[in-house]
């Protein structure tokens, strides 16, 4: 009979028990062993509160019930991230988990709105007025999808405001149902194999883990990863400034609205979070334009809750680790990189790190395709995130220093080829491996004011008057679904309300995206 | 854009370009000129189109009934290959009944694994019907079926040519031909208008170049092989043919009254008596035809106003591949992205970039064919039994699954997705789908029958 593999996870933060339980979940065991060691003297970060859709395929993925994780981790649902201040002062839109309009005479939605824009149109709104999620967002409505394409309420999708910590201890008690061992202790040594792979971890009290397989969660200490492996690390703070991060609680809100706030500060920005039982607040900001204290002044001043405890700080380098698989070691979480939170990617990040590891599940040892396979997977995957949160920076016309520095900063070939395309004509070019689509990059692109030179040739082709009653037509059916619906904070207290669960979309903006 | 669109070129691809450009963009008032110049390379006398073709008719308000009754088409549910003794289907659709079904063609590898004398094809539906001879469009009644049904059509190339010109005379293109065309250029290196041999001018707003031809220094010659009409009726073929040959692939493509066959070598130094004897025995075919082509070997389709589509789907173009196909999406993909004005750099370098990702994607299964285990695929396939993300649809899901196992490509490990479903429960699962296969295959018209009622449609 062949000797079980065995599988040590170190670090047990959201990072490490969501791979322990999906894991646990595919891997039988009489075939593997699963420990998972944490220690109970090392904090976690706890990122990742805001989520966005992908996080429902995994919670299905893993089994976990709809209704029992809201309970369980404090959970509201989330349409949107509400962006204020950025790219102008005043600037005020959302970023939605959703579609805007429909294509219509086979051109984008976006193309005759803003061709509509050009033309002066009278009674033309605000872009996001045409997207269902930005509404039942601006007007606290929630209501689950659909998956019938003709009806305008598949073109969005949902995620969820969550508790971290509590999330990580409903996928651990979730995960040792289901086999894995749970080991308290700190790692004081790391015993490597000729060859560099790792064979086994010494823990403070004595105790020897050996392993075949060994996944890094470890945070930002990365002991695996970087300290043993010593794998190099791409740093991209000469893109994203920003350094330093604090973050408190603060009492619950009574009507918490279904979407996360961001709200751009002189060096940086603040977000709001809010739970049923809770708000998550914080600042991220750039050490070089703003004091500590001075962030803290910021951050307790934009409460809008009364705090429950002291701020807590955190310090960070934006970047990535330059391999995630390196020998016998995979880094998921804060140990493979760390991009700030403000598309609420980390969770994603994670579960994408977790499904490809499983597709590409190594026998022992390990072989050089699945590891390579990974890594480019994963590289693919962070570049396509962090072009779009440097595009946020870049894109703007604040007058503080840090902003100027962020609108004058060179960006990536990445990015500079795909924003001078808009500019050109207002096209984009979607791709299909890594996260945010046509429909993301355009929230931002007009969010933050961005009018292209040139549109598409076809638009002065057609009646604007025609147009424009579409456009009206189109906003009141919006309007009138909207209307309809709960209020965000009624379905938190009654799930019932919400309408029939229909499988989730792989997708940010729903069926239809 | 007040100059027009002219699209030069000759035969099927200049009909095909400028049926897609004039119907998408004549609602929107535009002018379309189609010049058509003299053919410099052999045109085959008949194509073998995906299933992009069906839903490009569908577009254009084509009907599918006019198409098969003008261009003797047959239809096409994938390849059936041949490989020494070795015999397998590469299907257009997906397996399974369910495209979304997850971790399904692990099921099969495993099955592959446990059964040696099974085969994959039991559980693809279009592999099914071809080689009962059976075909059907999926009913409405039945969506879910339309993609494990893809299909695909061979025609006459110069017929389907003649129909599609009748089309875009019908939409109001202007034809010109000449014997030359001269491009005159602007000081920014804009095509700013085209000369005939007679003398007149044409102003060009985009001129969209369907020619096939490369500029010398970017070539590499091949010789392509074409036989003479079989007449040898296949109409239980609803599939094309492939057979592996010493120097390369053979394909047959069979039409409503007789089949052709093509092949290709890249190896110009090659014996062609001694391919052409091999041809013979394989084909019983005796009149075989030798073309030495200058084929280009890459493209960046869109410079300045000038787009080179023609010859970036000639880079692609050979008997395992269609650049009709290529040329197809070039431009659905130009037509989606149109502009207003003659220079936009990013946009181009965008789009170029684009066709790169197609290219590799189309070369990556090419070279499937010759060393399966050189390419970064076969390796993938080889170890863990999957196909890499790709991003377009130049090869379907189901084409590269199917071409690697068929190829022999037995994966090292097994899918963890699937480790806690013991034997017995996958081969349960796949037998269930199996049977259920059967049973709408069975219950599907032949090939002849649904030719026949399509035909007859167009007659009433």
């Amino acid at each position: 009979m062949e000797a079980k593999q065995r599988i040590v996870i170190l670090g047990g933060g959201t990072a490490g028990w969501m791979t322990a339980a999906a894991l646990s979940r595919y891997l039988p065991q009489h075939g593997y062993n699963i420990q998972l060691i944490e220690s109970a003297q090392i904090g976690t970060v706890g990122v990742g509160e805001a989520t966005i859709p992908h996080i429902r395929q995994f919670n299905q993925w893993v089994g976990l019930d709809e209704t029992e994780f809201m309970q369980a981790t404090g959970a509201s649902y989330k349409l949107a991230i509400r962006f204020r201040g950025w790219g102008q002062a005043n600037s005020d839109y959302y970023h939605p988990f959703g579609l805007s309009g429909e294509d219509l005479y086979g051109l984008p939605f976006h193309q005759h709105w803003l061709w509509l824009q050009q033309q002066k149109a009278a009674r033309l709104e605000d872009y996001g007025q045409y997207s269902l999620a930005v509404l039942m967002a601006q007007q606290g409505k929630f209501s689950r999808p659909v998956a019938d394409l003709k009806d305008p309420a598949s073109a969005f999708n949902y995620a969820y405001h969550l508790d971290a910590t509590l999330y990580a201890a409903l996928l651990r008690q979730h995960s040792i149902t289901q086999g894995v061992e749970w080991l308290d202790g700190k790692v004081t040594a790391v015993a490597q194999h000729n060859n560099g792979d790792i064979a086994q971890l010494i823990l403070e009290d004595g105790r020897q883990i050996d392993g075949d397989l060994f996944i890094d969660c470890s945070g930002f200490s990365a002991l695996l990863i970087d300290k043993t492996l010593q794998t190099g690390y791409d740093n991209w703070q000469h893109w994203l400034p920003c350094d330093k991060a604090l973050a408190v609680p603060s009492e619950k809100d009574p009507t918490p609205p279904s979407y996360t706030s961001s709200k751009a500060i002189a060096a940086g920005w603040q977000w709001r979070i809010p739970l049923q039982h809770r708000t998550g607040n914080g600042v991220v900001y750039c050490s070089s334009y703003l004091t500590d204290s001075a962030a803290e002044q910021e951050l307790m001043a934009g409460l809008e809750e009364k705090a429950l405890a002291p701020a807590r700080a955190l310090r960070f380098v934006t970047g990535r680790r330059k391999q995630s698989w390196v020998k016998n070691c995979i880094a998921i979480g804060l140990s493979s990189g760390f991009l700030e939170p403000l598309e609420s990617t980390s969770l994603y990040l994670v579960q994408i790190a977790i499904e490809s590891l499983l597709q590409y599940f190594p026998s022992n040892p390990v072989g050089d395709i699945e590891r390579e396979l990974f890594n480019q997977k994963m590289q693919l995957e962070y570049l396509r995130v962090r072009d779009l949160l440097i595009l946020h920076y870049k894109l703007n016309s604040r007058p503080e220093p840090f902003w100027q520095y962020c609108a004058q900063m060179a960006i990536p070939d990445s990015l500079a080829q795909r924003l001078e395309m808009f500019k050109e004509t207002g096209h984009l070019l979607e791709y299909r491996q890594g996260l945010f689509q046509p429909a993301s990059w355009l929230a931002l692109y007009l969010g933050h004011g961005l009018q292209p030179q040139q549109l598409d040739a076809r638009l002065g082709a057609l009646d604007p008057n025609q147009l424009q009653s579409w456009f009206s037509s189109y906003q009141h059916q919006l309007q009138q679904m909207v209307n309809a619906m709960p209020d965000h904070h009624q379905v938190l207290q009654h799930t019932e309300l919400v309408g029939a669960a229909v499988a989730p979309a792989f997708s940010l903006y729903g069926h239809r995206g | 854009m007040q100059q027009p669109l002219v699209l030069i070129g000759h035969g099927l691809w200049l009909q095909m370009a400028t049926a897609i450009v004039a119907r998408h963009l004549q609602p929107f008032g535009y002018r379309c000129i189609a010049l058509e110049l003299p053919a410099k390379i052999k045109e085959p006398a008949a194509v073998a189109c995906g299933p992009e073709l069906a839903t490009l008719c569908q577009m254009l308000g084509l009907p599918l009934q006019l198409v098969l009754a003008k261009a003797q088409a047959t239809f096409s549910l994938g390849s059936q290959y041949q490989s020494g003794e070795n015999r397998w289907f590469v299907p257009f659709g997906h397996y399974g009944l369910n495209g979304s079904a997850v971790e399904f063609e692990q099921a099969i590898l495993q099955l592959l694994q446990q059964e040696p004398d099974s085969k994959a094809e039991l559980f693809s539906i279009a592999a099914q019907a071809a080689h009962q001879g059976k075909f059907a469009l999926a009913p409405a009644n039945r969506p879910d079926l339309a993609e494990a049904l893809s299909y695909g059509l061979h025609l006459q190339s110069a017929e389907f040519a003649a129909c599609l010109k009748h089309f875009n005379q019908q939409l109001g293109v202007t034809f010109l031909s000449s014997q030359t065309v001269e491009i005159d250029y602007s000081a920014q290196g804009q095509i700013s208008s085209l000369q005939l041999d007679n003398g007149a001018v044409i102003p060009v707003g985009y001129c969209l170049d369907c020619r096939a031809e490369p500029t010398a220094d970017e070539a590499s010659r091949t010789v392509q092989l074409f036989s003479a009409q079989d007449t040898t009726v296949l109409l239980q073929q609803p599939y094309s043919s492939v057979i592996q040959t010493s120097w390369g692939w053979l394909v047959r493509l069979p039409l409503q009254q007789g089949s052709h066959w093509f092949s290709q070598c890249t190896d110009p130094t090659a014996d062609l008596p001694k391919i052409k004897h091999e041809l013979q025995q394989l084909t019983g075919q005796t009149d075989w035809q030798n073309y030495t082509k200058q084929q280009p070997v890459e493209c960046q389709p869109w410079q300045h106003n000038h787009l080179r589509f023609g010859q970036a789907a000639a880079a692609l173009d050979c008997p395992l591949y269609n650049g009709l196909t290529a040329l197809q999406y070039l431009l659905i993909r130009w037509l989606d992205l149109l502009p207003n004005q003659s220079s936009c750099p990013a946009t181009a370098l965008m789009y170029n970039q684009h066709w790169q990702q197609y290219q590799s994607e189309v070369q990556d299964f090419l070279h499937l064919h010759q060393q399966p285990l050189a390419t970064k695929t076969g390796q993938a396939f080889a170890r863990l039994g999957r196909v890499l993300s790709t991003e377009t649809d130049a090869i379907k899901a189901g084409q590269w699954f199917g071409l690697m196992q068929g190829l022999g490509l037995t994966p090292e490990l097994r899918s963890m997705l699937l480790a806690k479903r013991t034997e017995t429960e996958i081969q349960q699962g796949l037998r269930q789908v199996q049977q259920q296969i059967a049973r709408l295959v069975a219950a599907m018209p032949s090939q002849i029958d649904t030719l026949n009622r399509c035909l007859q449609q167009l007659s009433h």
